[in-house]
């Protein structure tokens, strides 16, 4: 490897890492709940874990994880955006949880307290397209709207499938709440696709 | 369409890099470029050809057209 493949992959690592342990988050927060038999709020604490990991894939990005010599203010300005509803969203779930489990909360207020952590994550939709607005590179805005549609299309894709399942009684409802992050792996997936054909 | 970038940057002797930096645009849209594998806009096309001082016919080239003739004693692409 040489000199420049080297720091290229040791400037990937950081992203690689906040990434795998972003997505791992989704899984192994609740086993481990389950593992050391946490119920009250303190459970909350391994929210620190998707929160560690969002920070970890921010810095790494801002700072050029993608290889890029000059990050872009379009590409900087969307991933602190987007690390800040996504931690935000966190926040809002861990108080409601705290509001829930620990201050016993119940009632309307608790309806309420539950809803908010939807505003950033419809933050997080905004944040996409004022990117999209805001890329002055017309190539790589184009890169971004198609890996918006790839992400889209798998969304339809997989709630037609799921549909007709359901439908034929081989598969059960599911949350809506998948959605977002199911589009959001669409996308991710689709510009590694493009950056792969490029 | 095919396109002359790649020759008229080595004749400058810049990378894509510096290409990218003089057209404010990023490394991967030169590299698609040059590649062919995504065309410009017009205005970006219009930037491209004023900073290599020469018409637009002269960079970006139709698919079938012929292999242009060296102005200025360049090579032809």
């Amino acid at each position: 490897m040489t000199t420049e493949g080297a720091l290229s992959a040791a400037r990937r690592m950081p992203r690689l890492a906040g990434l795998a342990l972003f997505l791992a988050s989704f899984f192994v927060v609740k086993p481990l709940w389950r593992l050391f038999g946490l119920h009250g709020p303190e459970r909350l604490i391994l929210l620190l874990i998707p929160a560690a990991a969002i920070l970890l894939f921010a810095r790494a990005l801002r700072r050029g994880a993608w290889g890029e010599e000059v990050v872009r203010p379009a590409l900087r300005r969307y991933v602190g955006r987007l690390a800040a509803c996504l931690l935000a969203c966190l926040g809002l779930m861990v108080a409601a949880g705290v509001a829930e489990d620990g201050v016993g909360l119940t009632g309307p207020a608790l309806a309420g307290l539950r809803l908010l952590p939807a505003l950033p994550v419809l933050g997080c939709v905004f944040v996409i397209g004022r990117y999209l607005v805001e890329e002055e590179d017309e190539y790589l805005r184009l890169r971004a709207a198609q890996a918006s549609l790839i992400g889209t299309g798998l969304l339809l894709g997989a709630a037609i499938l799921w549909g007709f399942l359901q439908q034929a009684g081989l598969a059960g409802p599911v949350r809506p709440g998948w959605a977002f992050p199911l589009w959001a792996a669409g996308m991710g997936l689709g510009q590694a696709l493009l950056r792969a054909r490029a | 369409m095919r396109n002359r970038l790649k020759v008229l940057r080595a004749e400058r002797d810049w990378t894509q890099g510096d290409l990218a930096m003089r057209l404010g645009i990023s490394r991967q849209s030169v590299n698609a470029i040059e590649t062919g594998k995504y065309d410009p806009s017009l205005p970006l096309a219009f930037r491209i050809a004023d900073l290599f001082a020469r018409p637009i016919e002269a960079i970006f080239l139709r698919e079938d057209a012929p292999p242009p003739a060296a102005p200025d004693g360049d090579p032809p692409a």
